[in-house]
């Protein structure tokens, strides 16, 4: 993943936030803030190297803190923990598959809620936390699946229109190169 | 087989996210507001996002419409002009009572519009920030109305903006009664603590009020009211209306599921009761 994919991308996962915090849908029939940053995690899981799941967790997550009532590092551990899980897989997957961008984008959407609600449980912060929480995670899971596969579209378009792939140089092709035998002199 | 960065990495991040969860709460904040200026840009950009909103829809109503609009709020008007005209007799009238009786005379509220920036994006809390701070008088514990009722109280402070905690959030604790009504003489009118119920998580107009006596009274619709004790909220802010009650706590107390009055996902203004000036106390407060 180029330097301007990464940036586009921290760009998108501010905005999605913003846009989170600005047009609350819980009173609609989910019952559940809905959060689609974990597709993000997965993102750089699946595509990234390990800074790269580090950014996105201390950038999107920090952000996300920021307009939360969370305290600050919430986030970014969920975020982080969730993508270092996900990373494990990112060379058996069939990333370009839609169906296993939703499942991962789904996984993604369980881990970060868990791993957030249990740092905030450990740390005594009195959480909202009951039987209501299991359907949150629930729907906040669908979602994250139903976005994953739209938003890695968007995302390898992007990776693909600002990344800069090097040309095959046709004279130092190793495969048309000819070597000439120390041998050679003797026919 | 761990590469060395992916251990570097997972170790520096890992002890950034418990180093900071493991802070107070309080230092834990401050570095929340020094981070904020990282993205302090983004803050600028989406306000004037915001504002950019406000003015296309303003081209897009007709003129008709705000002409309705207009006349709607003109007849409004004159019918709380009327209303004041009555409250004004009934407050002198009040006030000279409590002359009689030596009690101090009870101050105007003095109220501070602000405007709902953004809510909770997550499903822990139930917060929002307004664009007021402390440049504008706001203090910590300010309490937050609404027309309609009780909407929460200032939780953190910044210079241009504060966190609220809404009515039900595990952080906003709110004293509360049932109203005097003519069924229910002063004598009944049980006290306790609105808080986060059962059903507040799904739901967060749901609230829970408790511990109330097992032997209250209390019917379905009846109206809470915030209490004053405790000195946190003004008394008598309309808090929402009893849905059922049910004994709690292995039948020591009684415990009533309220509905707030207040639509908190749907708010865009509310209004702040900032300090008397001299006292440090809720304007409004009684002074008994």
């Amino acid at each position: 993943m180029s330097r301007s994919t990464f940036t586009s991308m921290i760009l998108i996962a501010i905005g999605v936030v913003y846009l989170e915090a600005r047009w609350t849908v819980i009173e609609g029939g989910w019952r559940c803030q809905i959060d689609v940053l974990p597709v993000f995690a997965a993102y750089a899981a699946l595509h990234g190297r390990v800074g790269v799941m580090a950014g996105v967790a201390a950038l999107g997550g920090g952000w996300f803190d920021l307009l939360s009532a969370n305290p600050l590092g919430t986030s970014l551990l969920s975020l982080f923990l969730t993508s270092y899980m996900l990373h494990g897989m990112h060379e058996l997957l069939l990333k370009g598959q839609m169906a296993a961008q939703f499942f991962v984008c789904v996984l993604a959407g369980v881990l970060n809620p868990v791993i957030a609600g249990l740092a905030l449980w450990v740390m005594s912060a009195d959480p909202m936390l009951g039987w209501g929480t299991l359907w949150q995670v629930l729907i906040n899971a669908i979602c994250c699946g139903l976005a994953g596969p739209v938003l890695f579209l968007i995302l390898n378009q992007l990776d693909q229109n600002l990344s800069h792939t090097p040309t095959a140089k046709p004279w130092n092709r190793p495969v048309v190169e000819v070597k000439r035998s120390k041998h050679y002199h003797q026919f | 087989m761990l590469k060395q960065p992916h251990i570097v990495t997972l170790c520096s991040v890992l002890t950034a996210g418990i180093v900071l969860l493991s802070l107070p709460l309080r230092v834990n904040t401050q570095i929340k507001w020094v981070a904020a200026g990282l993205f302090l840009p983004f803050i600028g950009l989406a306000a004037a996002a915001d504002q950019k909103l406000e003015s296309v829809q303003s081209i897009v109503v007709s003129k008709q419409e705000l002409l309705r609009e207009n006349q709607r709020l003109r007849k409004e008007l004159e019918n709380y002009k009327i209303a004041l005209l009555q409250r004004k007799t009934v407050v002198s009238e009040n006030d000279l009572l409590r002359e009689e009786i030596l009690w101090k005379k009870r101050q105007p509220w003095n109220l501070l519009p602000a405007r709902v920036q953004v809510k909770e994006p997550s499903n822990w809390w139930s917060s929002l920030y307004i664009n007021v701070g402390t440049e504008d008088g706001v203090v910590e514990n300010t309490p937050v109305l609404s027309p309609q009722g009780l909407v929460g109280k200032v939780d953190q402070v910044e210079r241009h903006r504060s966190k609220v905690r809404l009515v039900g959030d595990p952080h906003c604790r709110v004293s509360a009664m049932l109203a005097q009504t003519a069924t229910r003489p002063e004598a009944e009118q049980a006290h306790g603590t609105v808080m986060t119920g059962q059903d507040t998580q799904l739901n967060p107009r749901m609230v829970s009020f408790q511990p109330l006596p097992l032997n209250t009274r209390i019917e379905p619709g009846a109206e809470v009211i915030t209490s004053g004790m405790g000195g946190g909220f003004p008394r008598g802010i309309p808090l929402g209306h009893v849905v059922d009650s049910r004994s709690s706590g292995v039948g020591l107390f009684a415990e009533a599921r309220v509905r707030l009055t207040v639509d908190l996902n749907r708010l865009e203004m509310v209004w702040l009761i900032l300090p008397a000036e001299g006292n440090g106390r809720a304007p409004g407060e009684d002074p008994r």
